[in-house]
């Protein structure tokens, strides 16, 4: 009995040691956590040295713009990804068009959700917004961006802060894998260009410096064509709330009084046939559910590799004028219907 | 489950607490846990392959029994047949099978007949030749009579499928690992912080080191015909550390997990770029694989037993089937063979365990020159070889070496950038300073602010680098 009574006390021991032991990890490991915590909560207030001069603070003066514009008639706003920073020629659509224009396009990576809640503070009676997401932006899975990625945080928490309201709880459910990258991003900034950030080869061609005041980016006009990184093939499903989000944002602009429409982007010969499955599921979809006209095929916008600059969707010089001709061509037989 | 990922951020914490809060009072439901939360894992990545874990666990656990029962030779040999041919032919058909097609289709064709086949689309399952090598080494333990079989299907199915080390290692011994799920484990303060910090440790050689590499070396072999000497050279090294930082960070990761639950894992890297000879660098890299095959292959070939013919085609042997265990490519088949040609000269000099047991400049700060050059010149062979590893085939490869020899052009090569060689050089600065130590961030005598705000560093650099869905290159293996 006694023996019994020994083990017993022995286990009971062992037991809270063990206890005592775990409790002792659990506080370092809350230590730890919280010392992560406060890495990201002060990184938040890290100047911004790697960023201040990127393309991504273009938003700031694309705002300004807009603003310039309140009131003073209709105008047209184009949204979307690098693929209309870099190829459209806003100023060529304006003269055409006899109207101001602002090319809101930055980066695909901020996500068609935040580009089209950005524009909407804009949108005026009168207005024709063109909207041009890239195809990642319908993707059902990662690598969609329609919620956007690293960029979009940077964006709301250092370049327009007050815009992190736009982001929704189902959105943060997206981001906030992006997260580490932003607050790692920050700190290094703060050693690595604190002289300054250099923007050399291509590089050039992605800063604020580079956008004219009509919104487009022409950084890249004169510089030599760089070869694009061959996409993956893709044959992802369309999300069904990207659509949805779409015709909301077509209800809004309605009941603005503005007028909304739809291009698919530019895309190289390669991205294009690596996306066919995509594309092929896309487009039937959208002519089916999607309450906007929209402007031309995906194929038309399926242009051969000489015309474009570094990437599947960034143009060139030629492909840039080419495919203004061909967007002011469409857009305005569907104005002439409408 | 990647252990780079959010989910495993929240999986982790999960069973941790209910490992040692929950299931703490019985040993069988500890276990049986631990068998569910790595099916889970597991499944996470594709739930139907869990079948063929089922059945290579109850089949080798009921052989396993059934073979201790039995003193008749013939009757063991039946039933390690039967183990031998349903683990090899899984892992034969799946990663395999499409191999020996080609190639025979190939090796037809250089004869003039031309055959039409098609090869069947077949998906390699994740971890498949690891945990094949772990299960067999139960029986074949069993078979020697090294080992008693367990009765307990719960441990055995723990054994097989430990969610740390199931999809890349370390491959551990059935000796050594299961006697560990049939005993009580209680948790050691001492050693989950030190796993902690191994793990801290395997994540920064994956993230900022290997993934940083990768992006580099993806561009250099993808276009290395218009690559300059220097840039196919940097690609080359980089390539050496990616690899490392990947399947050493994989597997501090891996033995870091483990010791938060009471587990102890084998060492599985020993910083081998620190090795004097090829014989060194082979008992430092992927050690669980590098003993699996001396003690169940070399060994039984004879070893370094007979004559120098024999103990030359056992190297050959042993260093091909351990190239063509990475993958149904003859790349690592190449890779290997070129491995075994390397060992062979310290051998014929009985030389190869000529630093075994010792560590470089051991009590010193530096190298002497001689270990310098002895370093040098082992670490320049193992990045030769490695071209083959990583090269899409064979002819790529020489292609790959003859330029790097005869385009003599000092360009960089694309997306180089100086940060990866301090952060390289860091690596290598830690390691080696905690070169006897089983891992590289032990951090002993350090003050504590010190080593937390290596910890803040630490985990700022790993934030820099991180990639959403960077899997480990051992997953294909």
């Amino acid at each position: 009995m006694a023996f019994i009574e020994k083990e017993k006390i022995e286990y009971e021991l062992s037991v809270e040691g063990e206890r005592v032991q775990l409790r002792k990890y659990l506080l370092r490991m809350l230590a730890f956590i919280a010392m992560v915590l406060v890495i990201g909560f002060v990184s938040v207030f890290i100047p911004d040295l790697g960023n201040k001069e990127h393309m991504l603070y273009a938003l700031r003066d694309k705002h300004a713009a807009l603003d310039s514009l309140s009131g003073n008639g209709p105008k047209v706003i184009l949204v979307g990804g690098s693929n209309l920073a870099f190829g459209m020629d806003s100023k060529m659509v304006s003269e055409e068009l006899g109207m101001p224009v602002v090319n809101m396009a930055v980066h695909a990576a901020l996500g068609l959700k935040f580009m089209l809640d950005d524009s909407r503070p804009f949108v005026e009676k009168g207005d024709i917004v063109v909207i041009v997401p890239e195809y990642p932006h319908f993707y059902d899975t990662y690598p969609s961006t329609f919620y956007g990625a690293d960029e979009l945080l940077t964006v709301v928490l250092d370049v327009l802060p007050g815009e992190v309201s736009y982001i929704s709880a189902k959105q943060w459910t997206h981001l906030y894998r992006y997260l580490p990258k932003y607050i790692g991003n920050k700190y290094y900034g703060l050693v690595k260009f604190r002289n300054g950030r250099k923007f050399t080869g291509k590089g050039a061609a992605y800063r604020r410096a580079t956008y004219n005041k009509f919104g487009d980016n022409e950084g890249h006009l004169d510089m030599k064509s760089y070869p694009a990184v061959v996409p993956p093939h893709v044959d992802h499903d369309v999300d069904q709330d990207v659509v949805d989000y779409l015709n909301d944002y077509q209800a809004f602009c309605e009941s603005k009084e503005a007028k909304t429409f739809f291009s698919y982007t530019v895309i190289q010969d390669t991205g294009f046939y690596r996306t066919i499955k995509h594309i092929e599921k896309l487009e039937p979809k959208l002519e089916e559910e999607l309450n906007m006209p929209i402007l031309a095929p995906a194929s038309k916008l399926r242009l051969p590799e000489r015309l474009f600059f570094d990437s599947q969707e960034h143009l060139n010089k030629e492909g840039r004028e080419l495919r203004t001709k061909m967007f002011i061509e469409d857009l305005k037989k569907k104005l002439d219907r409408e | 489950m990647l252990f780079n990922s959010f989910e495993f951020a929240f999986f982790l914490p999960t069973v941790f607490a209910l490992y040692w809060y929950v299931f703490r009072r019985d040993l069988n439901l500890q276990n049986a846990l631990l068998v569910a939360v790595s099916y889970f894992f597991y499944g996470w990545w594709d739930w139907r392959f869990l079948s063929l874990l089922v059945i290579s666990s109850l089949a080798d656990y009921f052989i396993g029994k059934t073979m201790a029962k039995t003193n008749e030779e013939g009757k063991r040999k039946l039933l390690m047949g039967i183990s031998l041919a349903i683990n090899l032919g899984v892992l034969g058909f799946f990663k395999y099978f499409n191999f020996f097609i080609d190639s025979f289709v190939d090796m037809m064709g250089t004869f003039g007949m031309q055959m039409n086949t098609r090869s069947i689309n077949i998906i390699l399952p994740v971890g498949i030749s690891f945990y094949t090598f772990q299960t067999l080494s139960y029986t074949i333990d069993i078979y020697r009579k090294q080992l008693k079989p367990t009765e307990n299907i719960i441990s055995f199915f723990a054994f097989v499928s430990f969610f740390p080390q199931l999809v890349a290692g370390p491959i551990e011994r059935a000796s050594q690992l299961l006697p560990q799920f049939e005993k009580e484990r209680s948790f050691d303060l001492e050693k989950a912080i030190d796993g902690s910090r191994q793990i801290l440790w395997g994540f920064f050689k994956k993230i900022v080191i290997a993934d940083s590499c990768a992006t580099v070396v993806d561009a250099v072999f993808n276009n290395y015909t218009t690559m300059s000497t220097l840039s196919l050279l940097i690609g080359a090294i980089l390539f050496s550390f990616q690899i490392y930082g990947d399947f050493s960070g994989y597997s501090d990761i891996a033995i870091g997990t483990a010791r938060l639950f009471g587990f102890n894992l084998m060492q599985n890297f020993n910083m081998p770029y620190f090795a004097r000879d090829i014989g060194e660098f082979w008992r430092r890299w992927h050690i669980s694989l590098s003993t699996w095959f001396r003690d169940y292959l070399y060994i039984p070939l004879g070893g370094s037993r007979g004559s120098k013919w024999m103990k030359m085609r056992n190297v050959i042997i042993i260093f091909t089937v351990s190239g063509f265990w990475h993958g149904a490519n003859w790349t690592f088949v190449v890779w290997g063979f070129l491995n075994g040609l390397y060992y062979i000269p310290l051998m014929l000099f009985g030389l190869q365990f000529g630093n075994k047991g010792s560590v470089v400049a051991q009590g010193k700060l530096l190298p002497s020159f001689k270990e310098i050059l002895m370093i040098g010149s082992t670490y320049f062979m193992t990045i030769i070889a490695w071209i083959f590893f990583r090269a899409q085939n064979v002819g790529e490869a020489f292609n790959y070496i003859g330029r790097m020899f005869t385009n003599f052009k000092f360009s960089l090569g694309p997306g180089v950038k100086l940060e990866v060689f301090l952060f390289i050089g860091l690596m290598l600065i830690f390691e080696w300073l905690q070169r006897e130590e089983p891992h590289g961030f032990k951090l002993k005598k350090i003050p504590i602010y010190v080593r937390w705000a290596i910890y803040g560093l630490t985990t700022i650099f790993i934030f820099k680098f991180f990639t959403l869905d960077k899997s480990f290159i051992y997953f294909a293996f």
